[in-house]
């Protein structure tokens, strides 16, 4: 490899140039909002746009904690997006060892239906399910907004495809060294899928901190809003002030982003240190 | 290990605690009761008379929840027939009407009624909530159409006032229009609602079908309706936005339209509800404008939707509700509503002062001679006539080959009719 | 099968095999048991719907057979969002893999700023559609817009990238890339990276080029990891529902049928209209041509190294 990189170093800056020009459309939108998000009124809707803000201010954020008590929006998702993380990882990793690496009768028929349910928009059986929940008793609270969330097929399916890749003669060896299988479970499945598990973590957690409709039906008191809630709530009452949407938008997003900076390491550098090559 | 096993023990913990231990989180102890509304900028006028209410009634804690008016009638459609609601419910009554049909919502208690009849509301309300002679919400406030223009750019253009007649509309509208060296439009006259998913569209066109003569359905016998509009009316009507989208070319779609545009200078009319006195105020206080009455065609008149304040059987504090309810129709909040929120009151009240100060809330009170208030009307599938018809409207309004094309015109709306004649025959209302 | 032989001496009472297949279904019945509770009973509640007249808020709902299958298959907005669904999940999937893969494939060989890249390609994936739209909405907006502004650089005169029919789906589907695009190449990174040196340095020798390489090692090796990224990447695509719903809202939002997929019409049907019935059985039909794109998928990536290890 190296030494083809070497050969044509024309090739190498090619490839760093799209990259680069890639990277730039993608972060667009979001300097875009950053910058916007210091801007005065009156800088907003200048034109041609400005990217630099030429008098920064911070009212913006002022004005939109004042309109929104996003700290409560943050916790209440934060608590929402948890219970979905921790379930979906413990339900995820467990059937989808099971389904990786064991041979039953009604497996795979099992494990098709699963992956059949993501099939279904949650917005087609979200009134059944709504009428459920209320007979529960529990429209209106945490357990409520988290029911829906507690499972994912696509989690399941992921944690399969990589628990197949860890080495069967790894397995085996711990079961002639006499391990059980719920030991073998947690003590080579779990260490080995780390990154696995992060990553999926990470997707859980963005998908019950990015739903919107269920929590619209479900979350009947302003104290029980999560950020996306929130926000779109907000969006609402500014329809054209985009200093204040865009700040909004910002806080919403940090949160996320701060869990993804402290996972992402595990993403890919983790998967390669692991030692599971195909 | 010990870690992992340890983390997991964490996991399951919290788990637990978040499936089962926040149920405590909110002690009710007062008596509750909430507000749905589906204008959330009503928030800070709802806020001031729950403030004072509670300030009055101590052992009561109201709650309000505002959401986009396509979120809120969601969650009622999903909350009312599972009495889930909130104890009291802001909408339209077109939007209740549904509810009311399927018998999920009582009338209104006798003494609401008699305090309704005792001269605080104009028969007009009345009427619009009477249904087999039983009230039902109470009157809050109102959305006429007006046109708003710009006094600056009818000064710069030297129009003395704004149009009144569809002549005039055209007329002006193409002394205001501003374009580029190439020929693009980069002020529109007047920005029509030609976009955007849902009914809204359709409701626009609707201001400027009813002058022509038409309106979307007419009820032909009593409960029994059929479209009015494929007919010289709809064709006129529709004619209109043509003509003004692509032979005078005076709006455009790639102009900023509605309040933003307004605010941002990029048009010159449009027609929207009184609320956007308030928006101009807070977003673009230096803009000077105006509004008028729609202009005329072969009639005048402008639409008067009503948002009521119902409240569900579910309820758990009925009384407290009704007593809430009343207690935010003291004229003193109604003329808070007005002067701040810019939203229309329906109580009767002093309302002269607030009209001196803010002299374009004069166009949505004082009807010029032989102008009409015509409303939506209470029919449950109204919304699916309305939303399927917008589709085709906005498609139509794309196609540029329409101009000059009456058989064009008229196929668009015969084959839209046969779609809204269908609907009402599936739900059992069509006149035969 | 050598664990059977080579059994603990002190479990003896129990079948090794029977410990594992109760091991197996232990731990499986609560997954089963969620599935159960939070999926396939709503799901089934639906199926039943699609045979009612059932609308959610009329107290008779007459059971009708298959009354609202033959109806939607009439109705031309439901024909109308099957159309622009499988356009709309061509073009993401199509597009947005070719995409993912080419830069899953440069970023693996440069090794100096991956991980960078790898942050910001990420970025899109992990922020929620709300800001996203918003900040979107205005990127397309025809006046005041950062496209139509960047466009005129080049001479391009505005244009009203939402509002105009087709127009309006690729700008839904340029966004919905550019937030998935990261989700996908990770992935297929994490399955690139996975591929020993080995098979390539064997290839070297042989005298194969780059391209045969990529094709006779790279893409045979990435299969499960591929196959995943393409399955739920359809099913994704099929079920798009929050950009369509967030950028149709407002007086410049696109038109409502440019951009109707399956679900939007779901949606419109069973929320606007109440027809629950009726949605429901579009909500059927979504599933089977879902469920038969990634059987066939499934097919096509023949996954046969499932379940060797423990039997």
């Amino acid at each position: 490899m190296n030494a083809i990189a070497k050969k044509i170093p024309i090739g190498k800056i090619a490839v760093h140039l799209i990259l680069l020009l890639g990277a730039v459309s993608m972060l667009l939108p979001f300097i875009w909002m950053l910058a916007t998000s210091f801007k005065p009124p009156e800088e907003v809707i200048t034109w041609p746009p400005t990217f630099i803000p030429k008098h920064p201010t911070i009212e913006n954020y002022i004005e939109a904690f004042q309109a929104a008590p996003f700290h409560r929006f943050f916790l209440n998702s934060l608590i929402v997006s948890s219970i979905s993380t921790i379930s979906i990882l413990l339900t995820s990793s467990l059937s989808g060892f099971i389904f990786a690496k064991y041979r039953f009768r009604g497996k795979n028929l099992i494990f098709l239906l699963i992956l059949a349910t993501s099939m279904v928009p949650f917005q087609s059986y979200m009134i059944p399910f709504y009428l459920m929940v209320n007979r529960l008793g529990w429209i209106n609270t945490y357990q409520g907004l988290a029911l829906p969330l507690l499972v994912m097929s696509f989690g399941i399916f992921f944690m399969r495809q990589n628990i197949i890749t860890i080495p069967d003669e790894l397995l085996e060896a711990a079961r002639i060294d006499g391990c059980s299988d719920l030991k073998i479970y947690y003590s080579i499945i779990l260490p080995l899928s780390k990154p696995a598990l992060a990553a999926l973590a990470i997707f859980s957690f963005k998908n019950a901190w990015a739903d919107f409709i269920w929590p619209l039906l479900v979350a009947n008191d302003i104290n029980l809003y999560t950020m996306e809630l929130g926000l779109g709530m907000f969006q609402h009452r500014f329809t054209v002030d985009y200093g204040s949407i865009t700040a909004g938008s910002v806080i919403s997003i940090l949160p996320i982003i701060t869990v993804y900076a402290i996972f992402r390491r595990h993403i890919i550098e983790g998967i390669t240190l692991s030692g599971l090559k195909g | 290990m010990k870690l992992q096993k340890r983390i997991c023990l964490l996991l399951a913990l919290v788990l637990v605690v978040g499936l089962f231990g926040f149920k405590a989180l909110a002690a009710p102890k007062k008596i509750q009761l909430s507000l749905w509304s589906g204008y959330p900028e009503m928030v800070p006028f709802y806020n001031k008379v729950a403030e004072d209410y509670m300030k009055a009634n101590p052992n009561v804690q109201i709650n309000i929840l505002a959401h986009p008016l396509r979120e809120h009638e969601q969650k009622l459609s999903a909350a009312i027939p599972s009495n889930t609601a909130a104890d009291i419910i802001e909408t339209s009554p077109y939007v209740m009407r549904k509810f009311i049909d399927a018998k999920y919502m009582d009338p209104n208690p006798r003494n609401i009624e008699q305090w309704m009849k005792s001269g605080i509301y104009d028969q007009f309300y009345l009427d619009e909530v009477t249904i087999n002679n039983k009230f039902y919400g109470v009157p809050l406030f109102q959305g006429r159409q007006v046109l708003f223009y710009n006094v600056d750019m009818f000064e710069e253009a030297g129009l003395p006032g704004p149009p009144t007649t569809w002549d005039e509309l055209i007329e002006y509208a193409q002394k205001l229009a501003k374009y580029d060296a190439n020929g693009n439009l980069v002020r529109a006259g007047i920005s029509l609602r030609k976009s955007g998913g849902g009914s809204g569209v359709c409701e626009k066109w609707w201001f400027w079908l009813y002058p022509a003569g038409g309106s979307i359905i007419t009820e032909v016998s009593p409960g029994k309706y059929r479209n009015n509009y494929n007919n010289e009316a709809g064709r006129r009507a529709l004619q209109l936005y043509i003509d003004l989208l692509y032979k005078y070319k005076v709006d455009s779609h790639k102009v900023k339209a509605d309040s933003e545009g307004f605010a941002l200078g990029a048009h010159a009319m449009f027609t929207r509800e009184s609320w956007v006195v308030g928006f101009m105020k807070e977003s673009a206080p230096n803009i000077r404008f105006n509004a008028a009455p729609l202009p005329r065609d072969k009639r005048a008149g402008t639409i008067c939707t009503l948002v009521n304040l119902y409240v569900a059987k579910n309820s758990k504090n009925k009384d407290e509700a009704w007593k809430f309810i009343q207690f935010m129709m003291k004229p003193e909040y109604q003329q808070f509503l007005l002067a701040k929120i810019g939203w229309f009151p329906c109580v009767n009240a002093d309302y002269e002062p607030i009209l001196q100060e803010i002299p374009q809330y004069r166009a949505f009170m004082e009807l010029p001679e032989g102008y009409t208030l015509y409303s939506y009307p209470s029919l449950a599938c109204y919304d699916e006539i309305q939303t399927k018809l917008a589709e085709r409207l906005v498609k139509a309004f794309m196609d540029e080959s329409l101009v000059d094309n009456p058989a064009g015109i008229a196929k668009v709306l015969a084959e839209a009719a046969a779609e809204t004649d269908a609907i009402l025959a599936e739900n059992g209302v069509l006149a035969k | 099968m050598q664990a059977i032989k080579l059994r603990n001496p002190g479990e003896k009472r129990y079948n090794p095999r029977v410990r594992t297949l109760i091991f197996c279904w232990v731990s499986l019945l609560p997954v089963i048991f969620l599935f159960g509770v939070l999926r396939v009973y709503p799901m089934f509640s639906t199926i039943r719907l699609s045979f009612y007249n059932w609308n959610l808020i009329k107290p008779v709902r007459p059971f009708v057979g298959l009354a609202n299958y033959v109806g939607i298959f009439k109705d031309h907005l439901f024909l109308m969002a099957i159309r622009n669904t499988t356009f709309f999940a061509l073009g993401t999937v199509l597009i947005g893999i070719v995409l993912s893969l080419a830069l899953a494939v440069l970023l693996n060989k440069s090794s100096l700023l991956s991980s960078f890249y790898q942050v910001i390609y990420f970025l899109p994936v992990i922020t929620p559609m709300v800001p996203v739209s918003v900040i979107f909405k205005w990127i397309y907006d025809p006046g005041y817009g950062l496209l139509n502004y960047f466009l005129s650089f080049f001479g391009v005169q505005p244009v009203g990238w939402l509002m105009y029919p087709n127009l309006a789906l690729i700008s839904i589907i340029v966004m919905c890339i550019w937030k998935n695009l990261g989700f996908n190449m990770v992935m297929l990174l994490v399955g690139l990276k996975n591929i020993s040196r080995q098979y390539y340095e064997a290839a070297e020798i042989d005298g194969t080029n780059k391209w045969q390489a990529f094709r006779y090692i790279t893409l045979p090796l990435l299969r499960p990891i591929l196959m995943y990224v393409f399955i739920t990447s359809t099913i994704d695509a099929f079920n798009i529902f929050t950009p369509v719903y967030v950028m149709t809202t407002g007086s410049q939002g696109a038109p409502g049928n440019a951009v109707r997929t399956l679900v939007y019409n779901i949606y419109e049907d069973g929320f606007r209209y109440f027809k629950m019935g009726y949605a429901s059985s579009q909500a059927v039909v979504l599933l089977l041509i879902v469920l038969t794109l990634t059987l066939i998928q499934l097919k096509l990536f023949r996954d046969e190294d499932a379940g060797s290890a423990i039997q």
